[in-house]
């Protein structure tokens, strides 16, 4: 390999050499010649992927965030998730973002039992680990003797398991599992691939000395983090960067039979905040900005040929933000309600509900918290899940007067001319609304909800806290009166994975959580729907099932949708292969299909 | 040898000497004199949002026969929130117009601004933020907020600071031992994890009155214990002096002694001191902004206007929401000169005729 | 002055006691705990928040936690383990102090080689264009916000790409000679030092100038210059050396502070430091990472004192101990 351009420091020395410099030193590429060699055979199973490509070069993603921990197990934050599952370590079934679609994994192939409590999972023939190690069922099942145990905090425990119980995975022969649940779940599949196979080989031991929690920090060395994904971690700096190469023993070939991935390199550089990602990006240094905040998206726009970039829009996110108002009837230990009666009273009432969502100003949103450019939202579930998304919800548009004619009809006018409605006794319609106030998003949002409010004689008082502070309402005391909060949703997009949010029991239900029977009928009859959606195997009916509770959801406003900005990534000519979705990682998540097209090239100047 | 002269009187000859410092303190009276009367020089309320006007830059003021005039504007691109004049619409500029009702000095209810032009045009002269708000308007009122908190800072640091640094030289024994191991701990505190820590037990729904209240008694309780540090140094020194000793030997009380003796022959060294730590508190409060804890929207600060402006986009496109972090700039820079205008004027060699050194 | 070192060493133990107590106290009144977050994650089920919160000693009253952490740093020199990293603190911090001590160094470095030559200048050539211009950059110093500045400073070097936008190494790092390291590192070094050691550079200077002015009006200098010294000798032997004693001893405290008040730099520019770290620690209320960094800048900022006090004893024979 022979570098090009001058160490990048030279440009201290040389500032006049500086387009020179940076033609040759622009993201630093390595330019190799010779023809791509495969050191190791090929795996007999081999994962054929529909796509070709050129080997070398080095892709540089700058992330927001960076890992905390090395260990796919307990990881559970997405700066994290994103370098391990996925680019370091693989699961049994692949879920891609792109289509959405499942897709074989780890196993090659499965069946399900009529009754859907048996699946039979057949493991790809000769795949190794990133040490050469090979795989089979044993991994598998020391894999999920891990996550079951109660004593390390295995993030998606819970999701596997049916009732409460444990499934249970037996191996057949080495090459094949077999998998029983205690009752009919709907998305096996999708859980099942989002449990990330570790290696037996490296880390039994410490699981056996009772320390598996410890294992695979930030510290370890980069030799000892083995997975079956397409890279392998090299190099961890801290608050800086972290350097992932290809692995040897990738288990996907493209159409010519050569073994994926395409990158030698890829390199996830932490950035403080979106604004030093966005200049790393502009000035060439990293590869992919992802997302594009909406204010950098006209700076970009204009940019696109002098950077040799492409912009993309991928329309509305998949995440939500919306407002509701706390539903919560209930009592703090010392006999006080966690919110006023006569309060209650109005947020109970569907009609003022309704005439929230009616005098929420989403344009003006759009126009101005969202800088220009966005979508409003009613629902809880966007256009961008392609697989749930149901079009027939019910929408309260943007319309004040009929946001006044409600609140009329509840009784609530303004009768002492202050400009502010009072209700039948008196009370000043007035709330307090919170929003958390690291999220300048929602701050804005919430700015522009005031205002609108007040407009249709309602007074609110927005009040941005700490998020930890937000959460604790929320989930502790019960004491607030309306919220602004968005929904992330996880991937893949499926409802049963978030029933918590529905389901009047759920922890995540947040108007109203933790109901030991459902408070109104509405809510009675999506817990119905939601079993549906959680044990039916057939995935028409699930449909129908969550179709049914987006419209009555959508009926109830238990939620109040407000705007949300498209989700917008860039990235260079060079890099190709990429096929951005909605669902993050929105452009690395196909990160072994990416490769590096030498001629569209390089950013010709500042 | 030349008149004798009152310490006044010499003060002011040599603070006269210094341009710099004048400076400063014209600089400082027209903020705090702006500071005062926003309600009536600002022409529009710190909330009012006009959402079809984001991010309008500062609007020209034309003259004519008729006298000054502006413009209507209309939207050329909205993504990137370009304006363009409407040349159709002329809106005069008209002086001492009425408007929204305020209090002059919180008092007397009034309701007349030194400027304004009729409806539907609108005049910002330093343009508007992202949600259309009037930025002079804006920085007008959160200047009332960025420059007091640095009165009421050291007002209160101040006070703790003299008061327990008095006691403590002063007496001595274990009253001393005690102080000066709390404000040892205080101050072993790194001053930056002191203030993001205890800005995190903030009480987070207040209103920003309290708010604020609460971020100045953050600020002065890390302030107030270096200050007592040096007072108590200087008392003790103070107490060995001989008129001190004569004090208490014609048998003055200790609180006579400490108020009538001590105290203000430390005054010189106050009045310098409280002057340049005024910026600490103004640069406290746009930190606390930065990390998000400060005064909240919509509520103006010239700290969290600032935070706003901490953009790329804004600081490339949109340069005039920069203006508050200017301010903040003349200002403690209005202190500095002032600071050192009043320490060569103060020195207590020239006021007290080569006392001390 | 054994004696009193000794004192001044035990003085230390209550002091550092003292002050994990009060940070742990501050840290206790913050609302929420470290899983606030992940409680908020409908994707991570209650059951297993509840069993985080058994692991951590979460669900026990903060006096529990406070015993137990001491107990393992006077027992064990133990500093805990982090919520978010699941590791020994000091494993996580080890690495960032480092780079936060380099950039204090470089912050030191332009703090000191520009603030006494830029001082002593100032005092000489008094109320001369020099001394005019030095001061109005010292007032300068000290009146620009601190993340306004480090703003203005990214986004220069963004445009013009004289400088890397934020970070300590380059991509290539690993593939450069140990010289080209090295400068790697100081390319990266100069715009966070700049801005963290603007401050420091001005008050110091301001210092400087007037403790040299000081010296100056003092009866040794004018018998210096009376016995006919070369007023070059005059100043740079007998005045600017004692002008500097009490600046020198500073120097400790100095760079303990810089340690400390890194947050804005690193956070803004993306030096991968302590700061940026404990930041991200407070934020997440990573309970003993945050303590572990408070105790470890303290300490230093106390034993920054502490060589304070005694270079001053050593330079100044006015002062005592006893």
């Amino acid at each position: 390999m022979i570098r090009v351009g001058l160490p990048r420091w030279a440009r201290l020395a040389a500032p006049l050499a500086l387009a020179v410099v940076l033609a040759g030193g622009c993201g630093g590429k390595n330019v190799s010649n010779a023809k791509f060699q495969d050191p190791n055979p090929l795996p007999e199973g081999a994962d054929v992927v529909p796509v070709t490509g050129h080997h070398g070069g080095r892709l540089v993603y700058a992330t927001i965030s960076e890992p905390k921990t090395f260990n796919p197990i307990i990881a559970n934050e997405t700066s994290s998730t994103d370098i391990l599952d996925g680019p370091v370590y693989s699961g049994l079934v692949e879920f891609d973002n792109g289509t959405q679609q499942l897709k074989p994994g780890l196993a090659e192939s499965w069946e399900r039992s009529d009754d859907g409590r048996v699946w039979t999972f057949h493991l790809r023939k000769g795949v190794r680990w990133s040490d050469g190690e090979p795989f089979d069922v044993d991994d598998v099942l020391f894999t999920s003797k891990v996550v079951y145990d109660e004593k390390i905090n295995a993030a998606v425990r819970e999701l596997i398991k049916s009732e409460g119980k444990p499934w249970v995975w037996e191996k057949v022969d080495s090459l094949t599992l077999k998998v029983t649940l205690p009752a009919p779940f709907g998305p096996v599949l999708e859980v099942i691939g989002s449990v990330y196979i570790v290696p037996r080989h490296k880390l039994e031991a410490a699981y056996n000395a009772g320390r598996f929690e410890q294992m695979l920090g930030i510290t370890t060395s980069p030799d000892s983090i083995v997975g079956t994904g397409p890279y392998r971690v090299t190099e961890f700096r801290p608050g800086e960067s972290c350097t992932l190469k290809r692995n040897p023993h990738y288990w996907k070939i493209d159409q010519n039979h050569q073994r994926l991935p395409y990158f030698d390199t890829v390199v996830f550089v932490a950035c403080p905040d979106y604004n030093a990602s966005y200049l790393k990006f502009q000035s060439g240094d990293s590869d992919i900005q992802d997302p594009v905040r909406p204010e950098d998206a006209p700076s970009l726009q204009d940019d696109q040929k002098k950077g040799n970039f492409t912009l993309t829009n991928l329309g509305p996110d998949i995440a939500t933000n919306f407002l509701w108002f706390n539903l919560n009837p209930g009592k703090d230990a010392s006999g006080k309600p966690f919110l006023e009666p006569y309060k209650l009273a109005w947020f109970k009432d569907v009609r003022f509900r309704r005439a929230a969502s009616h005098a929420m100003d989403r344009e003006g949103m759009i126009k101005t918290a969202l800088q220009g450019s966005g979508y409003p939202q009613y629902g809880l579930i966007t256009t961008a899940n392609k697989r749930w998304y149901d079009p027939n919800v019910p929408k309260f548009e943007y319309d004040p007067e009929q946001a006044k004619t409600l609140l009329d009809q509840m009784g609530l006018k303004d009768r002492n001319g202050d400009g502010i409605r009072e209700d039948a006794q008196g009370h000043k319609v007035e709330f307090v609304l919170y929003t958390n106030s690291e999220n300048t998003i929602r701050k804005n949002l919430g700015q522009v909800a005031k205002d609108c409010f007040a407009k249709v004689g309602i007074s609110c008082i927005f009040q941005p806290i700490e998020f930890n502070t937000l959460i604790s309402h929320i989930r502790d005391d019960h004491k607030y009166d309306s919220i602004i909060l968005g929904l992330t949703g996880g991937v893949p997009p499926d409802p049963a994975l978030s029933q918590n949010v529905y389901r009047s029991t759920g922890l995540t239900h947040q108007w109203w959580p933790q109901q030991k029977t459902p408070g109104t009928p509405a809510e009675a009859q999506i817990d119905k729907l939601m079993d549906v959606v959680v044990q039916e195997p057939d995935s028409t009916k699930r449909k129908a099932a969550f179709d049914k509770v987006q419209e009555i959801l959508g009926e109830q406003q238990f939620t109040v949708g407000l705007a949300r900005e498209p989700l917008m990534v860039a990235v260079r000519n060079r890099v190709k292969g990429v096929r951005p979705s909605v669902l993050r990682l929105h452009v690395m998540y196909n990160i072994e299909e990416l490769y590096e097209d030498k001629g569209a090239g390089q950013v010709a100047s500042r | 040898m030349s008149v004798a002269r009152s310490p006044w009187q010499i003060f002011w000859k040599e603070f006269r000497k210094s341009p710099m410092a004048l400076l400063g303190a014209a600089v400082l009276v027209f903020f705090y004199g702006s500071a005062i009367f926003a309600d009536f020089l600002a022409p529009y309320s710190m909330i009012e949002q006009n959402r079809d006007l984001g991010y309008l830059p500062p609007q020209r003021v034309r003259l004519a026969s008729g006298g000054p005039f502006v413009y209507g504007t209309k939207l050329v691109d909205p993504v990137r929130n370009r304006y363009a004049e409407d040349q159709a619409h002329r809106y005069p500029v008209r002086f001492f117009v009425s408007g929204r009702p305020y209090r002059i000095l919180g008092l007397v209810p009034a309701s007349v601004h030194l400027f304004g032009v009729d409806a539907p045009g609108g005049i910002h002269l330093v343009g508007t933020d992202q949600f259309g708000r009037d930025v002079l308007s804006r920085l007008l009122y959160g200047a009332r907020i960025s420059l007091s908190i640095g009165l009421v800072g050291i007002a209160i640091s101040f006070s703790i600071g003299i008061l327990v640094g008095g006691l403590s030289g002063y007496f001595g024994g274990w009253i001393d031992e005690g102080t000066m191991r709390v404000t040892e701990i205080l101050l072993s505190i790194p001053v930056l994890y002191l203030i993001v820590a205890l800005a995190a037990i903030l009480p987070p729904e207040m209103p920003s009155d309290r708010k604020y209240f609460l971020i100045v008694v953050i600020l002065s309780f890390i302030g107030w214990a270096t200050l007592a540090r040096i007072v108590r140094g200087l008392v003790l020194s103070l107490r060995e002096f001989e008129y001190v000793t004569a004090a208490k030997a014609l048998g003055a009380g200790t609180f006579r002694v400490l108020l009538r003796h001590i105290i203000p022959n430390t005054l010189s060294f106050l009045i310098v001191a409280a002057t340049v730590s005024v910026p600490g508190y103004i640069l406290g409060e746009v930190f606390l902004s930065f990390l998000g804890v400060g005064i909240q929207e919509p509520t103006a600060s010239w700290g969290n206007m600032l935070t706003a402006a901490q953009s790329v986009r804004v600081l490339m496109s949109f340069p005039w929401i920069l203006a508050p972090g200017y301010l903040i700039f003349l200002t403690v820079l209005a202190f500095n000169f002032l600071g050192d205008g009043l320490s060569d004027a103060l020195n207590p060699r020239k006021i007290q005729g080569g006392k001390g050194g | 002055m054994r004696t009193f070192l000794l004192r001044r060493f035990l003085n230390m133990i209550p002091l550092l006691f003292g002050i994990s107590l009060l940070s742990f106290g501050v840290m206790e009144l913050a609302p929420g705990d470290f899983l606030d977050t992940i409680r908020a994650n409908d994707a991570i089920p209650p059951e297993l928040v509840e069993s985080m919160a058994k692991r951590f000693a979460l669900d026990k009253p903060w006096y529990v936690r406070y015993e137990r952490w001491l107990g393992n740093v006077v027992l064990h020199a133990d500093f805990g383990e982090s919520f978010s990293y699941r590791q020994p603190v000091f494993s996580i911090m080890a690495p960032r102090l480092g780079n936060t001590l380099i950039l204090a160094l470089a912050a030191a470095l332009i703090t000191w080689c520009l603030a006494i030559p830029l001082g002593i200048l100032a005092a000489v050539r008094q109320y001369s264009w020099w001394d005019k211009t030095a001061s109005l950059i010292a007032s300068f110093g000290l009146s620009i916000p601190e993340v306004f500045f480090a703003l203005l400073l990214l986004l220069l070097a963004a445009k013009t790409g004289w400088f890397p936008i934020g970070g300590m190494h380059s991509l290539d790092y690993d593939d450069l000679t140990p010289l080209g390291k090295a400068l790697d590192i100081a390319h990266h070094l100069v715009l966070p030092a700049i801005v963290l050691g603007t401050i420091p550079m001005a008050s110091r200077m301001r210092q400087m100038r007037a403790n040299l002015l000081d010296v100056l009006r003092l009866e040794y200098v004018n018998t210096a210059r009376a016995k006919g010294l070369p007023e070059r000798q005059v100043i740079w032997k007998h005045a600017v050396r004692n002008a500097l004693n009490p600046l020198i001893t500073l120097f400790g405290l100095t760079l303990a502070a810089l340690l400390s008040g890194s947050f804005v730099v690193e956070v803004v520019m993306g030096w991968p430091g302590l700061g940026a770290l404990t930041l991200e620690a407070l934020r997440k209320q990573d309970l003993y990472l945050v303590m572990g960094s408070v105790m470890l800048a303290s300490t230093l900022l106390v034993l920054g004192n502490l060589v304070a006090d005694v270079l001053l004893a050593v330079v100044d024979p006015r002062i005592r101990y006893d």
